[in-house]
């Protein structure tokens, strides 16, 4: 937990942060800025401790250990999740959002983050913060370019410990491989799978442009997931309600930078992606919109009442949700 | 005295069986499903997404366990360089000491490793059936307290025999 | 301050004979509690040191060895290396040497060599010969052949601990220093005979059937780590799916070809494998949990730095790596070792613009060269009991053969290019 002292310039709470990601991820630095916010906005009363790389172990270790009072912060995508809670697989269901003003409006929703924190709370955790990871899924593959809407069909598709995700591929008729990220690569160099759906960053930081492991990308926005933060319950309930204010207010303001520094990111990946040959395409709007409607039909239905992904729970995220607006993601692709 | 060593015995030889048959259909149980799974790829373009986090699973339990056979059979590797050095009652004691120093870590594991496995209770594995991840997670203390009975049990035995021989439980005590 | 409180525990802790995994589990443990980490994080990492499909090849791979032997596929191995070489002086010990390069081709795992080729050898050898030191000799240095030429459980260790590492790049470079081994083992063989006034075997009149035959057996047998290889290096298989197939193809080999295998061994060598790759997982497990303590108290680093000051040169750190290792080896068995250094010298040779598959080669046959040494060469110990001869004059017996791998590894570690092509040719 935290742990406070008297001493002149020495800080009074001190907070130990696990970040799973490297600290060159475009996440990392989101984190670092809520630190450093923290720090500043109470005058060095707050000292937060962002220990990156996973070196305090994984997604679930970490949750686990915020879970059991051992870690004060733990923060991971929620794709990861899934084995420790199921209160994030909702912002899973394919195609529900189609802009990033849409995602952030439904998880900065008071309704919506009320009921995943009464899910979270169950387990003594506290959802906290989320930071964007650079878009949705895209659909990368490796030697053939996505032209009709069951040009999918007989591939396989990577997916992370998701059964959501595996449920999207096989919308598309695709088989659903599960394989854990480290071994990606060797697994579309052993033609194991034939594409790979993750966000642009993704790609770049694993290298997947290089040695033809991926030669097309689809920007279909399929599938939004994020990073979050959660805290300690009976921790958080522990602190003084300035304190509770100053982190609250410093992890908002730090999200707000985190926007613009990930779309800049963003856009820098996908120019390498270009500059290396990798083609990144749109679908025509009526394959497109095919695409949308079958993996809605196929995918929302078989999720709909299972643990986490209330009917009531949609609802709210749709009238939370708001307009689509610009359909952007926060960063654009030259044409 | 001797009566009571057979029973200790018996009950020490009737549990490694069960561990070492456990082990067995375990380790064939990888091989099937793996092989299962590398078939239904292949052929029939349906990855069995269940296949690899079981097959690690079973890896983890079979390595636990598993380490309890090869304290019995004095087989974890240890550096030969001292103990052949020390014969007759010496030797007993050096043994004796190995056992309790083993039997610290494995104590201290079995308690830890309880807590970490009892916060599995609230996680769960949807491609493995749904298990609980308590049961994977439990093997780092189930295989430890098995290490732990081995320590203690062949200590007595060892040591009721060691009238006539010097025998070893952890380590075999080179060649 | 810690670190040398860690250090000097598990010395303690291996010098009275714990083994190893618990002298290291017991001096992490420690460490642990002093430097505050909670314990059950301790436990915890136990477990997910052991959460890598990749790991699930170890145990694959300890079977597949296990079943050549008890499907006859080694005793066809040997049959065909005494139908090439049966003729000539010395026989008996270029067969050694043969068998182990294309048992090693299998199993990779030195000590199942030894124990193993060791055991159908040794006794015959010793007959004809007169000259146990020399067979036993041979016996343990041939079989650290086995860890280079692909599969080998080494390299896959190794690609374990190094992290991101392919797999089929490391044992695409296996191949040549393998074979490189194996031939300087003969011809060092050769001029050792030369001076010997051994017999020549009178060996069975082959008939053209019987050459057939045992051609057929030997391609039947080969085949074996030929699809393994092929599967993990063409890009068709992963390493746990390749040991899987091995393990299929021994199983039906033995069963249906050979007919040599029963239930009741099937059985054992099930039973072999758990006890093997328990003890090796054990220590993944243990050791994982060390190297994290290692990493998050930034000592990795830490060496990283002391070393750069010391020298900037790549062949240096290659010399004081090939030192290290050799020192260590003398009394810490390769598995042990690799899980220990890897992780913390893998990292630095990057730095040092060192190709981490040429690492891996320096890596697994330094460390292999423990095996065969005393204080502690496990390699050794066997084949000298099975031969019956004292430790000592077995390793006097060996001088000609250390004089012969220490060039080998001399030309791994400062001549990459003789063997990086091969992986390069694949694209790696
Ligand atoms: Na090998
Ligand atoms: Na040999």
């Amino acid at each position: 937990g935290s742990s406070a002292s008297g001493n002149e310039g020495e800080p009074e709470y001190k907070f130990k942060m696990s970040n799973v990601s490297e600290e060159s991820n475009v996440v990392s630095a989101g984190l670092e800025k809520f630190a450093e916010l923290a720090n500043s906005k109470s005058d060095g009363r707050i000292q937060i401790d962002v220990i990156h790389g996973a070196q305090l172990g994984t997604g679930v270790e970490t949750f686990e250990a915020v879970r059991n009072g051992n870690l004060d912060f733990a923060a991971d995508s929620f794709a990861n999740l899934n084995s420790v809670t199921p209160a994030f697989e909702i912002f899973h269901l394919p195609f529900l959002f189609e802009s990033k003003e849409q995602a952030w409006n439904a998880v900065l929703d008071e309704n919506v983050m009320g009921l995943v924190n009464e899910e979270l709370g169950e387990q003594g955790v506290r959802f906290f913060s989320v930071l964007d990871m650079g878009g949705p899924r895209q659909i990368s593959t490796t030697d053939f370019k996505i032209e009709k809407i069951n040009d999918l069909t007989g591939k396989s598709i990577r997916a992370s410990r998701s059964p959501m995700e595996v449920a999207m591929h096989e919308a598309w008729g695709a088989a659903g491989q599960t394989v854990d990220w480290p071994e990606v690569p060797e697994s579309l160099r052993l033609g194991m799978v034939d594409g790979v759906t993750v966000s642009y960053p993704y790609i770049r930081s694993a290298s997947l442009h290089e040695g033809n492991l991926v030669k097309y990308i689809a920007d279909v926005n399929a599938q939004w997931f994020s990073y979050v933060t959660v805290v300690n319950q009976d921790m958080w309930d522990g602190l003084p309600e300035d304190i509770q204010e100053i982190l609250t207010e410093a992890a908002r303001e730090a999200e707000e930078w985190h926007h613009e520094y990930v779309g800049e990111k963003v856009e820098e990946d996908i120019q390498i992606l270009t500059e290396a040959g990798v083609e990144i395409y749109t679908l025509p709007e009526e394959t497109y919109e095919e695409l949308k409607e079958m993996t809605i039909d196929k995918v929302w239905d078989q999720f709909i009442g299972d643990p986490g992904i209330s009917q009531e729970k949609l609802d709210l995220i749709q009238e939370a949700k708001g307009p689509v607006g610009d359909k952007g993601w926060g960063y654009t692709i030259p044409e | 005295m001797k009566a009571q060593t057979n029973v200790v015995e018996k009950i020490e030889e009737g549990l490694a069986l069960a561990v070492r048959v456990l082990c067995v259909v375990m380790l064939a149980l990888i091989v099937i499903v793996t092989a299962i799974s590398v078939i239904s790829r292949y052929f029939f373009f349906h990855p069995l997404n269940f296949a690899n986090p079981l097959s690690i699973y079973l890896m983890m339990w079979i390595s636990f366990l598993g380490s309890g056979i090869a304290i019995r059979k004095g087989e974890h590797i240890f550096v030969e360089l001292f103990i052949n050095k020390f014969v007759g009652r010496k030797r007993v004691r050096l043994l004796l000491l190995i056992n309790i120093i083993v039997a610290i870590f494995l104590i201290i594991m079995i308690y830890y490793g309880f807590i970490f496995a009892f916060t599995g209770l609230q996680s769960t594995d949807a491609f493995v059936f749904g298990i609980s991840m308590f049961i994977p997670y439990l093997s780092v203390p189930i295989g430890m307290l098995y290490m732990l009975i081995v320590v203690i049990l062949r200590t007595i035995i060892e040591f009721k025999n060691s009238q006539n021989d010097t025998a070893i439980a952890v380590n075999k005590g080179g060649s | 301050m810690v670190l040398a409180l860690y250090v000097v525990i598990f010395l303690i802790l291996i010098i009275i004979s714990v083994p190893i995994a618990f002298a290291l589990g017991l001096s992490s443990v420690t460490v642990f509690w002093l430097s505050d980490q909670p314990l059950d994080l301790f436990a915890q990492r136990l477990w997910t040191g052991l959460d890598k499909f990749t790991l699930v090849a170890i145990p694959l791979f300890i079977l597949t060895g296990e079943l050549m032997s008890s499907s006859g596929i080694l005793t066809r191995l040997l049959d065909f290396s005494r139908l090439i070489l049966g003729r000539i002086k010395g026989s008996l010990l270029y067969i050694n040497i043969m068998g182990s390069m294309f048992f090693g081709g299998v199993n990779g795992s030195a000590v199942a060599d030894t124990s193993a080729i060791g055991s159908m050898l040794i006794p015959a050898s010793k007959k004809e010969y007169k000259d146990p030191e020399l067979v036993a000799s041979i016996t343990s240095i041939s079989s650290i052949i086995g860890p280079l030429i692909p599969p080998s459980l080494p390299m896959l260790i190794y690609a374990f601990t190094a992290s991101n590492v392919s797999v089929s790049a490391l044992f695409l470079a296996g191949v040549i220093p393998g074979i490189l081994l194996g031939i300087v083992l003969l011809i060092t063989t050769y001029f050792v005979v030369r001076k010997k006034d051994y017999p020549i075997l009178k060996t069975e009149e082959y008939t053209l059937k019987d050459v057939l035959k045992i051609i057929g057996w030997f391609l039947v047998a080969l085949i074996l780590p030929v699809i393994m290889v092929a599967g993990i290096a063409g890009g068709v298989m992963t390493p746990t799916e390749a040991g899987c197939v091995g393990v299929l193809y021994a199983v039906f080999i033995g069963f249906f070809i050979t007919r040599e295998l029963t239930f009741d061994l099937l059985y054992k060598s099930l039973y072999r494998t758990v006890v093997v790759s328990a003890i090796v997982m054990l220590m993944v497990s243990i050791g994982h949990v060390s190297v994290w303590w290692l990493s998050i108290e930034g000592y990795p680093a830490m060496i990283g730095d002391t070393l750069s000051s010391f020298t900037d040169n790549a062949y240096l750190f290659l010399l004081l790596m090939l030192l290290i290792y050799l020192f260590v080896g003398l009394f810490i068995d390769q598995t042990p070792a690799m899980i220990m250094l890897v992780p913390i010298f893998a990292p630095l040779a990057i730095t040092y613009g060192i190709d981490p598959i040429h690492f891996g080669m320096v890596t697994v046959l330094a460390l292999a060269v423990g095996l065969v040494t005393p204080p502690v060469g496990i390699c050794l110990f066997v084949s000298s009991s099975i031969a019956e001869v004292p430790i000592h004059r077995v390793f006097k017996a060996s001088t000609p053969y250390f004089i012969a791998l220490g060039i080998v590894l001399l030309i791994i570690t400062f001549i990459p290019d003789t063997y990086l092509w091969l992986p390069r040719l694949f694209g790696y």
